[in-house]
């Protein structure tokens, strides 16, 4: 098990928890300020300008966390989900992805930018294990400890064509990412329960070993056109016997074997 | 735990080298001097006797010649004890896993299918309780069907056995509870 990651993973949440409504100085007050959502080699898109490419999406989600911004007060909500979000953003880094969106209770991140769709599922799979386990099994008591509410977490991934395309006007613009696969994750993270990944087709058809995979209980998506009805799966995936494969150095190494993950631009 | 068991786990391979001090390594080729160790299963059970009756293979011209170039390329660090009328050839040397070295003598069969892999002296210090051994003790480190006389030569068992030795040694890290998934048949989830 990642222990080294999973560690870090909470050290930096809790770490960003605690120095919450404390503003970076060197961080604030810049105009259009970015979160660094933003995938570097598609950073150089302009307005109007796309490239297509084939990645793993993968939508890591803080469930419930409706109810719980209702409940409690905005900015103490704001400050949690900001914080796992942060700690979400170092696992996916970590295992060569990218975070392309975040939004309040969750994030988009995408894994290799390539034709090589073994290492982009495995790494995306391995951050999302990662990711559950470490807000299940240490931050979770951490909060406990608190007197915290804990955090439900889940996920929904795929794999296939995405296309990058600077979009906006001149004045407000950014690379947003379009395509099924990446539609279809978000699909995937709202059929998940907390602590599932569930993956699309796309994503089940990278594993050359299918026993990690069960149809998800959910009726297939159908798409229809001029008549003809096709069929698109979701699965349960299980990550837990690859989180026990897994071991502290797994990442750099993967990182190492696969430059083409990260583009080399890390 | 590796990176190659969790990718196991999905099905890939990662390829797998052998330097010349009996060290494995995943992915890239470490050395040009580095042996790659072609594909294997663990096992276990009752090891497969061997057929005595068969001709005696060592014997004929240049049977080890190939054998023998391998050995000194890639496992120096083995000696021959060279078959006769009687017994076919053996090999003894160590494998150095990066963490310990262990001792284990390659021995040839009559029928000239899957070596013995016998472990001796520090080799076998082994736990009672490890996987993928022979009930007679030897170490099970591929299957008959994963053996081809007419490819393969000791050098390759050498390799296989260097695997086996660098599994053993995640197993002892785990606390004796998980056999690296890369090395046998997946388990269904």
């Amino acid at each position: 098990m990642p222990e080294a990651i999973s560690t870090v993973f909470t050290n930096r949440v809790l770490k960003s928890f605690d120095s919450r409504n404390q503003v970076l100085a060197h961080e604030s007050l810049r105009p259009n300020y970015d979160i660094r959502a933003s995938h570097p080699d598609f950073a150089d898109l302009r307005l109007g300008e796309r490239r297509t490419t084939e990645l793993a999406s993968v939508f890591l989600d803080l469930r419930q966390f409706t109810s719980r911004s209702f409940w409690d007060a905005p900015e103490e909500a704001a400050d949690l989900a900001n914080a796992v979000l942060s700690g979400f953003t170092y696992v996916v880094e970590t295992f060569g992805g990218y975070v392309i969106g975040l939004r309040g209770d969750g994030l988009l991140a995408t894994f290799g930018t390539g034709d090589n769709g073994e290492i982009s599922t495995f790494a995306a799979a391995a951050a999302c294990a990662v990711s559950l386990n470490a807000v299940q099994t240490q931050l979770n008591p951490e909060l406990e400890r608190r007197g915290i509410q804990t955090v439900q977490v889940r996920a929904g991934a795929d794999y296939g064509p995405a296309v990058f395309m600077r979009t906006g006007t001149a004045q407000s613009n950014e690379v947003n990412v379009v395509g099924f696969p990446t539609n279809f994750a978000a699909k995937c993270e709202k059929k998940a329960l907390s602590w599932e990944v569930v993956v699309g087709e796309g994503f089940a058809n990278e594993l050359k070993d299918k026993s990690s995979l069960s149809k998800h209980t959910s009726p297939p998506t159908s798409y229809t056109r001029e008549g003809e009805t096709q069929f698109y799966h979701a699965y349960d995936y299980a990550w837990r016997p690859l989180l026990k494969e897994l071991d502290a150095g797994s990442a750099d190494e993967l990182r190492q074997l696969y430059p083409e993950l990260t583009g080399g631009q890390r | 735990m590796s990176l190659a068991s969790a990718m196991k786990y999905h099905g890939m391979t990662l390829d797998r080298w052998m330097d010349s001090t009996g060290k494995v390594h995943h992915g890239a080729r470490p050395t040009a001097a580095a042996m790659p160790l072609a594909s294997h299963t663990f096992h276990a059970g009752e090891e497969a006797t061997d057929d005595t009756k068969q001709p005696k293979w060592w014997l004929e011209e240049d049977a080890m010649t190939r054998e023998r170039e391998q050995m000194r390329t890639w496992c120096p660090q083995f000696t021959e004890f060279p078959g006769n009328d009687e017994q076919p050839p053996m090999w003894h040397g160590t494998i150095n896993t990066g963490m310990t070295t262990f001792s284990v003598a390659i021995v040839h069969r009559v029928d000239h299918g899957l070596p013995f892999i016998v472990p001796i002296g520090e080799g076998t210090r082994l736990r009672k309780s490890t996987p993928h051994r022979y009930v007679n003790g030897n170490l099970c480190v591929a299957s008959a069907e994963d053996w081809d006389p007419t490819e393969h030569t000791a050098a390759i068992a050498v390799g296989w056995a260097a695997h086996w030795f660098s599994c053993y040694i995640d197993w002892l890290f785990s606390g004796c509870k998980t056999w690296p998934l890369e090395s046998h048949a997946q388990q269904a989830a």
